[in-house]
């Protein structure tokens, strides 16, 4: 009797976790496609740039969008606009601060309103962005397209399945104490924030 | 020689237009890097391939008017006396 009560308690916390389809999706690309893009629309000056040093996982099952889990990691120092003298400012201290602040992060803490069909959906994600040491809860609408069985197709020899998220967001550098206030004739406060990633989960 | 160095600054001018306009100068600042758009076939993601290029910008073109205006207006102003 006390086995079988033993073995019912072990197959209840077992079988569902061995049907369940939790894959973690590792975001570090190595064919450099990954890319932030940003863009702030001031009155006398637009700046645009990308940023493609991205890392991080997520783990997630695939059946439940909801659960999704992890971290995406930015390199502060791969951030690049086309001018080398912005960029030197961008990065330097009274800007971003790369060499304080190595890296801009957002932790996925809650995933709601999934609307999911045929390996494609919509979802608002909230979680903590990090950036110029600043942590901020913020929500985001983020779009998820999961490609079964296709990591091959990108990685010759390779079998796994891919994760696509795209987002665009707008943040306030004044949120983040980059320069508030500051130069926003020039520098926009408002940065729009745009970003398409995969990520890759090998068998 | 208040010829010749009008003719300095009316090659400046002329030169730095040209140098401007046929390396695809822009009026925003001055780009060392270039993005080439592509879209990644299997995630349909799209990306930019960066490519080392110089790309002169409006402070490259003001540079050179004001060069050659400084240059006019110095025969303007300035005495020059050829050396006996």
């Amino acid at each position: 009797m006390k086995h079988s009560f033993i073995l019912s308690i072990a197959a209840a916390v077992w079988i569902p976790a061995a049907f369940a389809a939790e894959k973690t999706f590792d975001f570090k690309d190595p064919k450099g496609v990954n890319t932030v893009n940003f863009l702030l629309d001031a009155p006398l000056e637009t700046i645009s740039g990308t940023a493609n040093g991205i890392t991080g996982t997520v783990t997630v099952d695939t059946d439940d969008p909801s659960t999704a889990k992890g971290t995406i990691i930015v390199a502060t120092e791969s951030l690049h606009v086309p001018n080398p003298m912005m960029k030197q400012h961008m990065l330097g201290e009274k800007w971003l601060n790369a060499a304080k602040n190595p890296e801009i992060t957002f932790e996925v803490k809650e995933v709601s309103n999934v609307k999911a069909e045929n390996g494609k959906g919509t979802a608002d994600v909230t979680g903590t962005f990090t950036l110029n040491g600043v942590s901020k809860e913020i929500t985001v609408p983020v779009s998820g397209t999961y490609l079964p069985g296709r990591l091959g197709d990108r990685m010759p020899n390779a079998k796994g399945d891919l994760l696509v998220i795209r987002a665009e967001f707008p943040i306030k550098r004044s949120d983040f104490g980059i320069q508030p206030g500051q130069n926003e004739d020039k520098v926009s406060d408002e940065i729009k924030v745009k970003l398409a990633i995969a990520g890759a989960a090998a068998e | 020689m208040r010829m010749v160095v009008r003719a300095f600054a009316l090659l400046l001018l002329i030169g730095t237009a040209g140098v401007w306009f046929a390396l695809g100068g822009t009026l925003g600042w001055t780009k060392t890097t270039v993005d080439e758009m592509k879209v990644d076939p299997v995630t349909e993601i799209e990306y930019a391939v960066r490519h080392e290029q110089f790309v002169p910008g409006i402070e490259f073109l003001a540079l050179g008017v004001v060069g050659a205006v400084i240059l006019f207006a110095a025969t303007l102003f300035v005495r020059i006396t050829p050396k006996d």
